[in-house]
């Protein structure tokens, strides 16, 4: 265990920064959702381009086979910038899930083509739309004389919009659930994009009769669905670091340099007290990504699923407080949509909903603990 | 960063839990378990124990007959003797040894050092005075010279075990110019010197753990000064660097917790209402997600280097561990739900053998939450900590 940064940590921060800056320099107002749909693929392409998209993947399937570690470092600088790339979804939860997969060509094909940012995967589980429940799966997959064929809806997408391809969890008839791997701009396959709360674009699929290939041969696939998506929830906690170091700073600076009654506002005791309440917020929330990227490493299912979903309910519920306490130190600039910060927690709420909130997180946490004693 | 675990470190913790736990004296275990306070006795035969073990002075590095363990190793320990139902350590052995190893005199340390470790000397902490709380460098107890000697004038308060104590370390003021802090001195007195008068204080929940001490016309030789006139703060402030680790309390919450999480087998086995139960294992699920938090914190304090910009300043570790203990103890008395309407003091402090209408735990559910209203006070309060941690932090956010 060691917290402090390596030469190469440090190098790797310092691409992403570099990465994110120079998107912000070209970034223009989205003026359609084609505009946003290509200069999201165009800046993936770049990231591909300086490794970051092979970056968990192993070094045999043309990937830098590094660890949590480092991609927590990168979830958390592009948090702090706000860029926004499909980063988690195409470079940690894919590869995540295609490394455990039964077939040794769709990895090896998959994984180079991840890596190389020419294929893009977007994960497609949910079905509720009120809830976070998984149990309801209506989605099926029908074998259709030795070609599957997969029917239903997915909703809330996350990074659909600009994927190659789906992996899309279904009902296999007689052998129970299973994820898929479904190419998009096949016929049968319609994509509705949404407007994101924090301004990105989500997918509504739906499916008719949709060509489709199982990526796993036993019944084991939920399991691996879970561990891939677990990985995808930490990535988004350290992102949220990312958010909350720069909704602090804004703070921050705010409490320096806005005057009220003859004195910098920072002077007084009450809003002092109530910022240093964020930056409590803020250490527990890092101490818990830490600690559940360490659970992620035991490979250990019980564990992780505990520590993950901790972590989850801690960062969504200190994100909440943190954004909140920003707003109000702020005063009524916090509540315009032109000052920066409204961006930065806006996105915060969007990752509180991305895979899971804090009830559920909660939930899923005791469940978890209960199950074993 | 390398957020993997290390091997040598788990296997020395779970080594110190079996240990300790096979270590611990049956009576004294019930008592811990019961919610009950315990006695002098009880902590003496403890350190006893410990102390043929090697393991009396945790913090004391081995050049002091110490463990020599690393920071980790003494959090490891502290929680392997909580969760083994053992009695806490007494803090003061790892802050008047540490303070006189690094600050005493080669007579000072042979005279005092060797009496710690078995608690043949009992020190207590003279510090807080009644005018003289969260701005302690107030303080008011005058030493005056007077030859070789210090008659020293005034009142402590809210000092811990002053009726055990033959001991006492203190802060006494010997100049009034200067800042406050200048002309502060740490002085080590006898607890039987003529003019010492020791009054006990009951806390909330009926129990005598802190004192006044009174000091009038005490006097004390000049060599009982720990590093030099006017130079008590310096002391003060590296004995609390000292206690760093402890502020955190986490053995401490980690032993509440395993309290409530029996209450909570216990309301299930007698038929509590499923909606009862659910509203308190929402409350003690979240606790227990914050105190996970929590010791990864303390892990990333321990593990910076001094003066790291980017660690977490220990004060978020007093404060986080203060609404630990105060969530806790609340949830516990919740727990304890109607039985909590009799209280019976003296059983729960020992002082009768009677058994409590309704068991000793129950007894002590809602005197537990009385207990910890303390912990947001001592060691600095929670409104200081906010104050220090806004201080410290800042300045570390620059808008870019």
């Amino acid at each position: 265990m060691n917290f402090d940064l390596t030469e190469d940590q440090r190098a790797l921060v310092d691409t992403v920064d570099k990465f994110a800056a120079s998107v912000i320099a070209r970034r223009t107002d989205p003026s359609s959702t084609e505009a946003m749909v290509t200069g999201t693929i165009d800046r993936w392409q770049e990231m591909a381009e300086l490794g970051l998209a092979g970056l968990m993947i192993a070094e045999d399937d043309g990937g830098l086979g590094l660890t949590m570690a480092e991609t927590l470092l990168i979830c958390e600088a592009l948090g702090q910038s706000l860029v926004q790339p499909p980063f988690i979804s195409y470079a940690v939860i894919a590869p995540k899930l295609i490394e455990t997969s039964s077939s040794t060509d769709v990895r090896t094909a998959c994984l180079q083509g991840i890596a190389g940012g020419s294929i893009r995967i977007a994960m497609a589980r949910d079905e509720s739309i009120l809830d976070f429940d998984q149990s309801q799966l209506n989605s099926r997959v029908e074998d259709d004389g030795g070609t599957l064929r997969l029917s239903g809806t997915k909703e809330l997408v996350i990074d659909g919009v600009t994927a190659t391809h789906f992996i899309v969890t279904a009902q296999l008839a007689e052998t129970g659930p299973n994820a898929f791997l479904v190419a998009a701009g096949q016929p049968g396959l319609s994509i509705t994009p949404l407007r994101g709360l924090g301004g990105g674009l989500i997918a509504r699929l739906s499916f008719d009769a949709v060509e489709a290939m199982a990526l796993f041969e036993g019944n084991d696939a939920p399991v691996k669905v879970d561990r891939a998506i677990d990985h995808g929830i930490v990535a988004f906690c350290a992102e949220a670091l990312g958010l909350m170091n720069r909704m602090l700073a804004l703070t921050a600076g705010y409490l320096k340099t806005r005057h009220q009654f003859g004195k910098p506002i920072g002077s007084f005791q009450a809003l002092q007290h109530r910022f240093a309440d964020m930056v409590v917020a803020a250490e527990q929330s890092r101490s818990a990504t830490y600690m559940a990227a360490a659970a992620l490493a035991e490979e250990d299912a019980p564990t992780r699923k505990q520590d993950v979903s901790a972590a989850k309910s801690l960062v969504c519920r200190h994100g909440r407080a943190v954004l909140e306490a920003a707003i109000q130190l702020h005063g009524a600039i916090g509540i315009t949509d032109e000052y920066e910060l409204s961006r930065y927690l806006r996105r915060m709420l969007e990752i509180e909903k991305t895979w899971s909130d804090a009830i559920y997180h909660e939930d899923r946490f005791s469940a978890e603990l209960m199950s074993r004693t | 960063m390398d957020l993997t675990f290390d091997a040598a470190d788990r296997d020395f913790r779970d080594m110190i839990r079996d240990e300790i736990a096979a270590l611990v004296p049956e009576d004294i275990r019930t008592r811990v378990n019961n919610l009950q306070h315990l006695t002098k006795d009880d902590y003496l035969r403890w350190q006893a124990i410990l102390d043929q073990r090697g393991w009396a002075t945790p913090a004391w590095p081995a050049e002091y007959g110490g463990p020599g363990w690393s920071p980790m190793q003494r959090v490891h320990f502290e929680e392997a003797c909580f969760l083994a139902g053992a009695p806490r350590q007494i803090p003061h052995i790892n802050m008047i040894g540490p303070v006189l190893q690094h600050f005493g005199t080669a007579e000072q340390k042979q005279r005092y050092l060797p009496g710690i470790p078995t608690l043949r000397d009992w020190w207590c902490q003279g510090y807080s005075e009644p005018s003289s709380g969260s701005d302690l460098a107030s303080l008011r107890t005058k030493a005056v010279r007077k030859g070789d000697r210090y008659i020293v004038n005034g009142q402590k308060i809210w000092t811990t075990w002053a009726h055990w104590a033959n001991y006492m370390f203190c802060l006494v003021r010997t100049s009034d110019h200067g800042r406050p802090q200048e002309g502060i001195t740490f002085l080590l007195m006898e607890m039987d010197l003529p003019g010492i008068t020791v009054r006990p204080i009951r806390s909330l929940d009926g129990a005598h753990d802190v004192n006044e001490v009174f000091l009038e016309d005490v006097e004390v030789p000049c060599e009982n000064i720990v590093l030099g006139e006017n130079q008590g703060w310096t002391v003060a402030k590296f004995l609390l660097n000292a206690e760093r680790t402890e502020i955190a309390g986490l053995g401490q919450s980690k032993r509440l917790l395993q309290f409530a999480v029996r209450m909570l087998d216990r309301m299930t086995e007698q038929g509590v209402s499923p909606d009862r139960l659910r509203a308190l294992r929402v409350r003690l699920d979240r606790i227990r997600i914050d105190l996970k938090a929590h010791e990864w914190t303390l892990m990333r304090v321990i593990a910076a280097q001094p003066g790291d910009p980017r660690a977490p300043s220990a004060s978020i570790l007093k404060l986080c561990g203060t609404d630990l203990l105060e969530r806790l103890s609340a949830l516990l008395m919740d727990m304890g739900g109607p039985a909590g309407l009799a209280y019976d003091p003296l059983a729960r402090g020992g002082e009768s053998d009677a058994a409590p209408p309704y068991g000793h735990v129950l007894n002590g559910t809602a005197a537990t939450y009385l207990e910890f209203r303390k912990s947001g006070l001592v060691g600095g309060t929670t409104e200081i900590q906010k104050n220090l941690i806004y201080r410290e932090t800042v300045h570390l956010w620059e808008v870019g």
